[in-house]
């Protein structure tokens, strides 16, 4: 990774944190719903810079996101984006193998991954329910997976998307 | 040419491992409640996870615990055979000596009915006489030790001097060496050891008995407990400062020996 690379990205990373603080929140049936624009920045990283890159950069911007919104969790999110940073890394490993179909479920179950142990940290450790997993963590992953799709057609030319 | 070697952990496990443990320590200085239950939750689970290996080790150490029993036991069984042996040669040894048995002492129980703790006599009354086979200079103790005697008998009742009463005398032993004394009291529950010699070893706590010299007083009947000992170089008895074993406070009830 060279410095112009680097750059990029130190600025990307700016710019994503900015809109991920000003990101509305919004009411789905009395849950409160906040789009999770870092983790969709940690795709693309992982999608194009392999897992070193994305676990420091997870837990980074994973301690950021504590630190404004969850001081009194602070560790949880930077636990569960290094954690997933390391699975969304192995995208480049087989950039060229899998189908996007095979692509998109794995970034899929990843995303699920990292709202389950989020939540999990967040209830106190008790077991996650099937109506909190279908209230909080699909809702959420499956909210995550279709910002990906609507940017991924609009900026980056479907890379991730489409083989 | 030969394919370069990948190491075990590379650089992104251990970026990973790194990340994780900064996490978990960050996560885990917190103290606020969501935490703490995370905290009790998870140990709960690595207990649950620890279960078989606990349940070897507990196992295991029973095992040992078993095998030193055994030991222990052997040892025992060894020690009680060569203490039978004792017993059988210390019972032909006084059948030789034509050694006399202790009789075994009979108690009688009476209900302490008045009690005198002013001039002249410390004393008390208690409800049986004469006719149930008290008589005068029986021995009267409670469950932890010597109280005192009986003086003055009545058919239904009789007065017992005490052994707080500062007439009270009674001959003792103590020691190891079961060395002779005279214990006299001073005050309260408190009392003197006289006439034990100087040489004799004594620690604090021991327990001086009735000597069985004295005609009222059968041997052996626990009289006081050492609390001090002192050792004044121009004199040749030990100062010894004693407490009562037999309980003067609410007396209830006493047992004499017939």
């Amino acid at each position: 990774m060279n410095n112009k690379v680097t750059l990029q990205i130190i600025v990307m990373t700016i710019v994503v944190m900015g809109i991920q603080m000003f990101i509305p929140a919004f009411n789905f049936y009395k849950l409160v719903i906040i789009p999770d624009v870092l983790i969709i920045f940690l795709t693309y990283i992982g999608f194009y810079y392999g897992r070193f890159y994305v676990i420091i950069l997870g837990f980074l911007l994973g301690i950021s996101q504590d630190f404004i919104t969850q001081v009194e969790l602070m560790g949880a999110m930077a636990f569960t984006k290094s954690a997933v940073g390391f699975g969304l890394g192995t995208l480049v490993l087989y950039r060229n193998v899998w189908s996007s179909n095979v692509r998109m479920l794995f970034i899929f179950l990843m995303y699920n991954l990292h709202f389950l142990i989020y939540y999990f940290i967040k209830f106190n450790g008790v077991s996650i329910s099937l109506a909190v997993y279908f209230q909080a963590i699909l809702i959420h992953s499956l909210l995550s997976i279709v910002i990906l799709i609507v940017i991924d057609k609009s900026f980056f030319n479907s890379k991730i998307t489409l083989k | 040419m030969p394919r370069p070697r990948v190491p075990f952990i590379n650089k992104d496990v251990l970026a990973l491992l790194l990340t994780l443990l900064l996490s978990v320590l960050l996560l885990f200085t917190r103290t606020s409640p969501q935490i703490s239950q995370l905290k009790f939750q998870l140990s709960q689970l690595a207990s649950a996870i620890a279960y078989p290996a606990t349940w070897y080790n507990e196992v295991f150490i029973i095992r040992e615990e078993n095998k030193l029993l055994k030991e222990k036991l052997i040892q025992f069984t060894l020690m009680n055979s060569e203490l039978e042996s004792y017993h059988q040669e210390n019972i032909r040894l006084k059948e030789m000596l034509n050694f006399t048995i202790n009789q075994p002492l009979h108690f009688k129980t009476a209900n302490v009915v008045k009690h005198n703790f002013g001039l002249p006599t410390n004393s008390i009354t208690i409800d049986i006489g004469k006719i149930d086979g008290v008589i005068k200079n029986l021995t009267v103790m409670d469950e932890n030790g010597l109280l005192g005697k009986t003086i003055q008998v009545g058919d239904h009742a009789a007065l017992t001097q005490l052994i707080t009463d500062k007439n009270f005398r009674v001959s003792i032993r103590i020691g190891k060496e079961r060395a002779l004394g005279l214990f006299i009291p001073t005050h309260g529950k408190y009392g003197l050891l006289e006439g034990v010699r100087k040489s004799m070893p004594l620690t604090e706590g021991e327990i001086a008995y009735t000597s069985g010299i004295s005609e009222i007083y059968p041997p052996n009947i626990p009289v006081a407990r050492v609390v001090s000992i002192k050792k004044d170089k121009n004199n040749p008895f030990q100062h010894i400062v004693v407490e009562l074993l037999g309980s003067l406070e609410n007396l209830d009830y006493v047992f004499v020996i017939l």
